[in-house]
């Protein structure tokens, strides 16, 4: 089937009291990978199930390649060309890996007399068998599955279980393939090969996927556009490259910084000049003078100068370092800043390791093109950490 | 050869042998002994309050088989079986899978279909009786009301065995919809949902699909237990029938009650015993083989 595009237009969803999605909108382009990246419990997954049509919505719709997905009567999931890979893989345990992968093409091509196992003897029923056969093949040649198809899902390992799910997804050619965070069960190494396998396979079918994750990395590794999502609604899509660069707001910011975003109160004083702390620092993301917020910068945005013990260098925040994380190439300098009284994460090459011993006052200098602004709004102050919160 | 875990091993059997003896000796008491004693004595002629009894050999074993009563008390345990076991097994599946599809309750049915397995049975048995008294009992007023003739369901020699069937399917059916509930809710919501969008959406596909193979374990012990407790059949049939009319309910453990109580022949009572005894076990035998089959496949 060719790739579908999907156009969601509102949607909203309630379980009990807690609204997991709430009036949120999205499009994807036909062909494209994409990932809705956000924390556990902002309704990434419902959004998933709701495309998939394994839910209603409440209300709004969701297009797929144009046709609506809520049709009034029985619904037929097995007739949409919806593919979907559980997290869990959700195979059939008693059936091995080969029935697995051809489940999704008997149950739609046969009917149920040609089901039995003795209808293989007539010349029709061997014909469509033969069908299945070759496209089981060359999918479990694609994804190299070869081997265990004989094998039932509780005798295969997790890597090669995600592999037969994949495989039962994709034997039918879907036009949309959605995955519900199909790496969470998987260990380290085989999550970093899987990542790049699946990439290179959806590049080749074509295949229009959305990736459900909460892992930043995975998401920006593999998709052409990442949809950020908080609190049941979208808050940013843009290319992996642009979200790195300019994420939004604060919530963005911090999800993809993953584990260290350094967080300031901050007052814009001039175009393109912020107060944080008694010290005017220049920053070209600061705009609107008088506007108060947070100044966000990643480890790698700044850079850690040597300052004489009791005076401060000018445009630079001073500190002393507190303490010294080692990361291969790179080290993170936890500086404890004079005002405000806060803790940031500085990264710094690993052979200037021993210029910050704890204790060494230094400078923080923030590098003024790559930091954010971000505007204080009411509803930003209760996203904020508690360290920001008492430092402002 | 000597290792320097023995020592630790021969206590860890000690132990073993010490947690296991209570077991051991209710076993031997309570199965093995009794079991033992009744082999021994079809064996013999031995008559309750007799003191003494001869070694007869197999003669109890040729009179039984000869015997055209007990002949008849197969066949009706076999009617009474043949009735039950798919009786209660298929509509228990299916009052299971109605009930697992409810999401409102659904534990007012499980007690519901669950309450006559905890009753005690003499007791029921007496309502049934007055629910299926030829005239003033509930069924033969509903059958009125719906213009068929009134039946004498427990006094008709052709219909007595149906009726005692019924009763055990009715005793039977909530004990197997409570198991199928527990085997239902074990399957995970996934499978389902793989399923409608690999194209079995529901009914016979799906069941096919997901919920047979995942009962499969269930439904082999269902009909195990199911099999073993009709092929025990015995309280229905002493409350409500006493094996009559003429003969037409009584099943293989009636005869045996009859044949060491009723006429004190323990020998020929014993005979029987341990005829049924190695049935129900080769029966056991051969499911529980069948079960590790289809485990391993």
């Amino acid at each position: 089937m060719p790739p579908s595009s999907i156009e969601i237009d509102a949607i909203s969803k309630r379980f009990g009291r807690h609204q997991a999605l709430n009036a949120m909108s999205l499009a994807v382009r036909a062909g494209e990978f994409m990932s809705i990246l956000g924390p556990s419990g902002c309704g990434k997954s419902t959004l998933l199930r709701l495309i998939a049509g394994l839910d209603d919505p409440d209300s709004g719709e969701i297009r797929v390649a144009g046709q609506p997905g809520k049709r009034p009567g029985k619904r037929r999931l097995g007739d949409r060309g919806v593919a979907f890979v559980f997290q869990t893989y959700a195979l059939y345990p008693n059936l091995s890996g080969y029935d697995n992968i051809a489940a999704p093409l008997v149950m739609r091509e046969l009917n149920g007399f040609e089901r039995l196992p003795g209808a293989r003897l007539l010349p029709a029923v061997a014909r469509k068998r033969r069908s299945i056969d070759s496209r089981v093949r060359a999918i479990a040649e694609l994804l190299q599955v070869a081997p265990w198809l004989t094998r039932k899902p509780g005798q295969l390992s997790g890597g090669q279980r995600q592999r037969i799910a994949l495989g039962r997804a994709l034997v039918r050619e879907p036009s949309l393939f959605l995955l519900d965070e199909p790496f969470a069960n998987l260990d380290a190494a085989l999550r970093h090969q899987t990542r790049a396998e699946l990439t290179a396979l959806q590049k080749r079918l074509g295949t229009t996927t959305l990736f459900v994750t909460h892992d930043q990395s995975e998401a920006m590794a593999m998709s052409d556009r990442v949809a950020v999502m908080f609190e049941g609604a979208i808050r940013q899509v843009a290319t992996p490259d642009e979200l790195y660069r300019n994420p939004v707001d604060l919530d963005v910011a911090r999800f993809l910084s993953q584990p260290h975003l350094n967080c300031l109160p901050a007052k814009v004083i001039l175009d393109g000049h912020v107060l944080i702390g008694g010290e005017h620092v220049a920053l070209a993301d600061a705009r609107q003078p008088g506007t108060e917020g947070i100044v966000g910068f990643r480890p790698e945005h700044a850079t850690l100068r040597p300052r004489p013990a009791s005076a401060t260098v000018p445009g630079t925040l001073p500190g002393v370092v507190e303490r010294i994380e080692h990361a291969g190439a790179d080290v993170f300098v936890f500086v404890r800043l004079l005002a405000p009284d806060t803790t940031c994460t500085i990264r710094a090459a690993s052979h200037e390791m021993s210029r910050w011993a704890p204790g060494t006052p230094c400078a923080v200098a923030l590098d003024a093109a790559s930091g954010w602004f971000f505007p204080r709004r009411p509803m930003q102050t209760a996203a904020l950490g508690r360290t920001e919160v008492a430092a402002a | 050869m000597t290792t320097p875990a023995s020592p630790r091993l021969k206590a860890q059997r000690r132990a073993g042998l010490l947690l296991t003896a209570p077991a051991i000796v209710a076993l031997v008491l309570l199965v093995l002994l009794p079991s033992s004693a009744v082999i021994i004595l079809s064996l013999t002629d031995y008559q309750l309050g007799n003191t003494q009894a001869a070694f007869v050999g197999f003669a109890n074993y040729r009179t039984i088989a000869a015997d055209p009563d007990f002949r008849h008390s197969v066949r009706n345990t076999l009617v009474f079986v043949g009735l039950v076991v798919p009786g209660s097994i298929i509509p228990g599946l299916l009052f299971a899978l109605l009930i697992e599809g409810r999401t409102r309750f659904k534990s007012v049915y499980r007690t519901a279909f669950f309450l006559p397995v905890t009753a005690t049975l003499v007791a029921m048995s007496t309502a049934w009786e007055v629910l299926l008294h030829p005239t003033f009992g509930l069924v033969n007023t509903l059958l009125f009301a719906a213009g068929a003739d009134k039946l004498r369901f427990l006094s008709n020699p052709g219909i007595a065995l149906y009726a005692i069937a019924g009763i055990g399917i009715w005793k039977q059916i909530g004990f197997n919809v409570v198991l199928f509930l527990a085997g239902l809710s074990t399957i995970p919501r996934e499978l389902y949902e793989a399923a409608s969008l690999d194209g079995a959406e529901g009914g016979w596909r799906r069941y096919l699909l997901v919920t047979g193979p995942a009962l499969a374990p269930v439904m082999l012990f269902v009909t195990i237990i199911t099999t073993i407790r009709a092929f025990s059949e015995f309280d229905t049939v002493a409350v409500l029938t006493d094996g009559g009319p003429v003969h037409s309910t009584s099943v293989v453990l009636f005869v045996l009650y009859e044949e060491a109580f009723r006429y004190l022949k323990i020998g020929t009572g014993s005979a029987i015993a341990v005829m049924f005894l190695m049935f129900i076990a080769l029966l056991s035998l051969v499911q529980t083989r069948l079960a590790g089959r289809a485990r391993h496949v």
